[in-house]
Parts: C-alpha cells; structure tokens; sequence
C-alpha cells in the first residue's frame, strides 16, 4: 500500500515538472528567429508576411520560394502514412519556436521548446486563426491582420464574380482513386468559393474514399486532380468514366506542383482558387473577358 | 456430410450454378440502381454483341463485370493456394499470409512500382518475392522430421513482418507523392481499380494454375496424409512437391497483383470447402476454388455497398471476416489437439 502511495506522489511531482518546463519557455526578445515550420501552410504564411528569414527548417516536400536551401525534415504534412518525425533533429537545430500540427504534439509537447500548435482542421475560419496567431507570435499582428483583410478582400471579389453563374459539380481526387476531400476543408471551401459543388461536400470525413460507381452517378461537370496521383489521360480512360460529364467534355485539370498551395491552409489558397479554379470552372468568364477585349 | 458432395461432378454443378447467381447478383447491386432484368439482357446482349450505349450497359459491363470477375479470380487463386499450402506443409494452419507468402508477393509489387517497371513486370516481379519468402521460410523451419507446423507458423509469421516492413522502407523512400499513392493504393486489398487489361493476363494465368492443381490432388492427398513422407521431406527438391509449392507461390502473387493483400480468404476457405466436401483434394480443391470466389465476389459486394457512396478496403472487410474465423478454428484445433 505504501509503495502505492509513493508511486502516485513520485507521478504528481513528476508531472507537475514537466507541466512547469511546457510552460515555462520565455517569450524571445523581438519575436522568435529560430524557427522551425513543420505545416507547409504555416511556411507560406510568414513568407507572405514578410518574415521568412526568421525560419530556418521546413517541412521536407515545403515548395515555397526562399526555402530551398533550409533544413528540411521530414514529417507528415501530406497525404499517405505517416513519415515519421526525427524529433532529434528538430532538437538539434536549436529552435525558439516550432510550428507543428497539433498530433505531433505527444513527439513534440513536453520537450522545452516552444511549439505553436495548429489544429488539424484545414477550413477557412482555421486558416484565419493560423495567419493570426503567427502573426502574434513573430510580433506582426498588424501585418497579419492586414494579409486577412487582404485575403478576405479577394475572397469578396471571387463571390461577386461567380454569383450570377450557374453551380458547376466538382470531383476533387487527392492522390488515389476515389480519394476526395470532405466538407469543412480547404478544398471544399475554395471549390464553393469559386463557384462549384464539391460532390463529396456532404460527407462528413475529412478524406472520404468514394467508390468509381459513385462518382459516375453524381455525374461531375469539372474533375480536378491533385499533383500526384493519375494523370488526365490516366483518369479518362477509367471503365466507365465516359458517362462522366467531364469527361465527355475532355474537363479534366490537374493542379501543377508550383501551385499546389490550394491544398494547404493559408491565404494562398485563394490565389490557387482565383488562378486556375474559377477559369477552370468557369471558362465563359474568359470568353467574356476576351469578348470585351 | 451429403455423399453427393463429395463427388466432384455435383460439387462443379452447384458451385459453376451457384457462382452464376452469385455473379448476376453482384452486377445488379452498387451505388446505381439497375434492375435484375436490365442487367441479365445487358448480359445477353454482351454475349451476343448487340444492345446499344446505355449507362446500365457501361456499369455491368465495363466496371461492375471486371470487378466480378477479378473478384472470383482472386478468391478461387487464394483458395486453392491455401489448400495447396496446407496439404503440403500439413499444417492446418498454413496460407499464403500466414507463412508470409502474400507479404512477400506484396512487396515486389511495391518494389516493381519503387523501380517504375511495367505491370507485367511487376507481377513477374511479385511472383519471384512469393517463391523466395516461402522458400526463406521453409530453409529456416526445416528439420529432420521435415516441416514442424509450429515452427513454420512463427517462422512464417516473422518473415511476412519482415516483407511488411520492407515494404514500409519502400514507402519511406518513395520518390514522390504520386509513388507513395500508387504503393498504398496497391496494398489496401481492393479491387476499385480493376479493368479488362490486367484481367486478360491474370485470369488465364490462374486458371491455367488451378487446372495444373487438379491433375495433382492425388499427391496432395498423399502429402496430407502424411503417406509420401520421403517426398514430403524432400520438398524443396522434390519435382511434384516444388511444383505444387511454385503453383501457390504463382496464385499468391497474381491475386496480390489485382487485389493487394487479402488476408484470411487462403486459410479460412480450404477449411470451410474440407466441412462441405471432405479431405479429398479431388473434389476438395475445385470446391475451395468456388467457395473462395464465391467469398471474395460477396466481401467485395458488401465492400463497395455497405457505406455507399464511400468504399472499403476489401482487406480490411476479410480481416474482419478472418480473425474470428481464425480463432474459432484454432480453438477447434487446440480442442482435437486436447482431446487427443
């Protein structure tokens, strides 16, 4: 009974100093300049506020201009299994900040480093949250608030350009056959913002995997396909998939690697939804612009 | 046991029957509705060449007909290598997962993506993985009384989890997204991909390879028995006993190549068909043939309906199938073992 007792004191102490050294990592003069960004979303967010040089490793696939040549670790900020993360060399590189999605938080929490944690959520209100947080943390809260603004200003102008045009269905593929984005993520809010129908939009997981059969029957008018996976060429020649609208009307786009930032959560996004998903799902809009012209 | 089931003509009349109804069924279920009449005149007019471009015709026989048939290629492969492995090694418990043949097949297929090679290459590929993982397996199990069933399970066991993390080394290293994509899209155990061209070579393939299986139930009964010790012991060496052992091996790995690893189908259906049909491999084997596909055509119904319009991994549904299954059986077995 004794030991009991002595057990459970030693792990109440033992906690209470480990939740002591979480939160007792002091706030760094000037803001942080030894960070390390681990959410692609989050490296492009200080690029656009100006504060790249305070970052000195990315994720490993990070493909935002200026961080060619920083540390990159390897980590999961991508579709597939899990890589896993080499705490380590995230240790060694000395960081007064790291910016993490919050289920790296059992290899990353607890270690007296200061982490920034990012939900793993990836919709707009998370985005807005995200840009801000950072922007307080490097000591740019009006920089950030502005890039919202900015953000929300393109956000408005998109609305406005594609609302009187008619609803255009879109079957996102990430990656695999069948593999979509659900309801309440990036790519679902930029296809609603750009004037389309995510026909995954109802289902509730964040990844559903819909069967061929399903797409066929929701009859997509745009498919549009993540860098990596079946190329269009590959996916039109699926059994079947000439029933497909989209098909049928050789509207099968697939994002280049350099813009692949639609996918990530950041203000960026919406660049990728006003560069090629609004034309992509609109392309009257050109004729009309040309028209003008 | 029905004496009639233990002959092989009726076995074959009722599986070939039973395997027709299971198959119209399987094209007239899915996310799109199409009415049984519908699809059997769609049928006909497939066979005969006639009918016209409608959306029932592209679902029956364009993607729900491929589907079939892979479907029942790969069950009646994993079936019949199940029962082939297990008359060999006699070891109830033997199958292509259980002694790592199916991990082993898998990671060449996933090799055969890392390296960028051609499907056919990859299967070739997978096929070579099958014989060396079984082989490895059978080098390290085998004593002087031949093939102790419990050192070829753990033996098995361990080597399958050294496939399966050379596969995940492969996924480490894998170039890109794409590459990672392709490797666990290949490894989920699904037939969502399948089309006409893999099928062509597949299928011929396998029942090429079940047909050789039956010229040879004579000498499984007898490695079964335990009345070919010699052979039996020679295995690795043996022309019949190595045939029988590359004809597994071939199975294994042209299932895995359209389906990915489904496991359990190669050691719970060779042990359903002996309760139908008896140890007899001449009526035995046929039986796991339809039996396996009959399982697989029907897992893989349930896998593309049950929580429509999303799909499941059919691996994941014959593991949840196959554990409990698994256990039952090595209850029984500890039960005979016990009792004994």
């Amino acid at each position: 009974m004794r030991h009991v007792r002595d057990a459970i004191a030693l792990t109440i102490v033992l906690g209470s100093v480990a939740c002591t050294r979480e939160h007792a990592v002091a706030p760094v003069v000037g803001g942080p300049h030894r960070i390390v960004a681990l959410t692609i979303g989050s490296v492009d967010t200080l690029a656009l506020l100006g504060e790249l040089d305070r970052v000195i490793a990315v994720e490993e696939d990070c493909f935002v201009p200026g961080t060619e040549k920083m540390v990159k670790i390897k980590n999961d900020d991508h579709a597939g299994p899990s890589k896993a993360l080499n705490v380590e060399a995230v240790l060694a590189l000395q960081p007064d900040l790291v910016i993490a999605k919050e289920d790296l938080r059992p290899a990353l929490g607890d270690r007296g480093i200061d982490v920034l944690w990012t939900s793993n959520k990836s919709d707009l209100p998370t985005v807005e949250r995200i840009v801000q947080e950072i922007g307080d943390r490097v000591g740019v809260p009006d920089k950030a608030r502005a890039a919202l603004a900015q953000m929300h200003a393109r956000e408005a102008a998109i609305s406005k350009r594609v609302a009187n045009l008619s609803r255009v269905k879109v079957y996102y593929e990430s990656g695999r056959p069948g593999r979509t984005s659900g309801r309440d993520t990036i790519v679902d809010e930029m296809i609603r913002l750009a004037g389309g129908v995510n026909i995954a939009g109802d289902q509730a997981l964040a990844n559903p995997q819909l069967s061929a059969e399903a797409v066929v029957a929701a009859n997509p008018d745009v498919i549009v396909l993540s860098p990596w996976g079946d190329s269009p060429e590959e996916v039109m020649q699926r059994p079947g998939w000439n029933r497909i609208a989209a098909v049928r009307e050789k509207r099968v786009h697939r994002i280049a690697e350099r813009d692949r930032k639609m996918q990530y959560p950041s203000p960026s996004c919406v660049d990728g939804c006003e560069q090629f998903l609004v034309p992509w799902l609109h392309p009257e809009l050109d004729e009309t612009a040309e028209g003008k012209r | 046991m029905n004496a009639t089931l233990r002959r092989p003509l009726p076995v074959a009349i009722i599986g070939l029957a039973a395997i027709l109804v299971a198959l119209i069924v399987s094209l007239a279920v899915g996310v799109i509705h199409a009415p049984f009449s519908e699809v059997l005149r769609t049928l006909i007019d497939g066979i005969t060449g006639r009918g016209s471009d409608s959306m029932t015709r592209t679902l029956v026989l364009e993607m729900r007909l491929p589907r079939a048939i892979g479907a029942l290629s790969v069950g009646a492969g994993l079936g019949v290598a199940g029962c082939m492995l297990q008359a060999l090694l006699r070891d109830p418990l033997a199958s292509p997962t259980l002694i790592g043949t199916a991990q082993a097949s898998g990671f060449g297929r996933v090799l055969g993506v890392f390296l960028g090679i051609s499907y056919a290459g990859s299967v070739a590929l997978s096929f070579v993985m099958a014989i060396i993982g079984t082989l490895i397996v059978l080098w390290i199990a085998r004593s002087r009384r031949g093939f102790p069933s419990q050192i070829v399970l753990l033996t098995g066991v361990n080597v399958g989890l050294l496939f399966a993390a050379l596969i995940g080394l492969l996924q480490y290293s894998s170039r890109d997204e794409g590459q990672l994509s392709r490797m666990v899209l290949m490894l989920l155990g699904g037939l969502w991909q399948i089309t006409w061209s893999p099928l062509a070579l597949v299928v011929p393939l396998t029942l090429a390879t079940i047909t050789f299986a039956l010229f040879a139930t004579r000498k499984l009964d007898l490695f079964s028995l335990g009345e070919d010790n010699a052979d039996r012991l020679g295995l690795a060496t043996g022309p019949i006993g190595t045939a029988i052992l590359i004809a597994a091996c071939l199975l294994t790995s042209l299932a895995v190549s359209i389906a990915g690893i489904v496991a359990f189908v190669g050691l719970i259906v060779p042990h359903a068909a002996r309760r139908i049909v008896g140890p007899a491999h001449h009526v035995l084997l046929p039986a796991c043939a339809i039996l396996g596909g009959l399982l697989v055509l029907g897992v893989d119904c349930i896998a593309r309906t049950v929580v429509a319009p999303n799909e499941l991994p059919l691996g994941v549904l014959t593991s949840i199938i196959g554990v409990p299954s698994f256990l039952i059986l090595l209850r029984s077995l500890s039960r005979r073992g016990t009792s004994a």
